[in-house]
């Protein structure tokens, strides 16, 4: 490197430390809220399932007047 | 524009994308090393530190685009109120702050054996440093609400206040005197430099270009997935 390779090289590593670093970090950050968004919605489903209140297309849905009488939010 | 607007069909396209580009960026960065440290020659001038033109010059360039890329995110998010404009550019704000510090630290590592000295305060590099500081200061106003739409929304007004720095960057070594070398490549007449150095040049310009596609996508998941887990928790029962 012409006597210069004491400045050629850590130019080289620092942009190759900052690219990998800056890579690294958003891949560890996402992989971290995409586990914490998998396991959040898995929860909710499960408790809308315990609650019994899982959302039913509301499409050709037929209520009875039983129904309703169980259904809280009818009015 | 509006046919994005929707953040998962946009997440969709951009994670089908992800791979290639990736593998794209990896090539072409190579492709840019291999030719840039083994194959282009030593400046007349400026001998074998001309190598560090190739990592210096795509960073700069990166970290102007990167800014614009943010203002121009954050207009369409205070103007247009596109849904994923905010998101792109906090997502772009990091990236565009790596690329400013890779610019700052080989410039000086150029600017040492050259110039004979580290650092001088003149408009290009002041100014470069200035951009540096308005990426932290965007980072820093984005979070520092606890209602992230009001974040966005003042981090928003300071992006596009700081635009004004960018071409002050672009043409400062025109208005000013400075030990920094004039336009090589985006001039009138034709570019002033070698082909077997212009090469290299580009072919790293395109792969940071790509590489930051690549980390934009990721972090813009990220982003996304933040603001649902929010939701979620807004949604649960006794919060």
């Amino acid at each position: 490197m012409g006597g210069y390779g004491a400045y050629i090289w850590p130019a080289y590593g620092v942009a190759a430390v900052v690219m990998l670093g800056l890579l690294w970090n958003s891949i560890h950050t996402s992989r971290v809220h995409q586990r914490e968004l998998a396991e959040l919605e898995a929860s909710g489903r499960t408790r809308r399932r315990r609650t019994g209140s899982t959302p039913a297309p509301v499409t050709n849905q037929v209520q009875t007047t039983e129904d309703r009488g169980n259904d809280p939010q009818a009015s | 524009m509006h046919w994005f607007a929707n953040p998962a069909r946009f997440m969709r396209i951009a994670e089908k994308a992800l791979p290639w580009i990736a593998v794209a960026a990896v090539i072409s960065t190579g492709a840019g090393l291999y030719q840039g440290l083994l194959v282009s020659p030593a400046d007349y001038q400026q001998g074998e530190t001309v190598r560090i033109m190739y990592v210096h010059v795509p960073s700069a360039w990166m970290a102007m685009f990167c800014y614009t890329m943010l203002a121009v995110a954050s207009a369409s998010f205070l103007i247009w109120k596109h849904p994923l404009a905010d998101v792109a550019a906090q997502a772009a704000a990091p990236i565009g702050a790596a690329f400013t510090a890779m610019a700052l630290v080989t410039g000086a590592l150029w600017g040492q054996p050259m110039w004979g000295t580290w650092w001088v305060w003149d408009a290009r590099l002041t100014s470069v440093l200035i951009l540096f500081f308005l990426y932290l200061g965007y980072m820093a106003l984005v979070n520092a609400f606890d209602e992230p739409e009001r974040g966005a929304r003042a981090g928003a007004i300071l992006a596009l206040v700081g635009v004004v720095n960018v071409p002050i960057i672009k043409f400062s070594v025109d208005w000013w005197n400075t030990l920094h070398q004039p336009a090589s490549l985006t001039r009138l007449d034709a570019p002033a430099i070698d082909p077997a150095m212009l090469t290299p040049l580009l072919l790293m310009a395109l792969g940071f270009q790509l590489y930051f596609f690549v980390v934009l996508i990721i972090r813009m998941r990220t982003l996304l997935a933040a603001r649902r887990i929010r939701a979620l928790h807004m949604m649960e029962p006794g919060d």
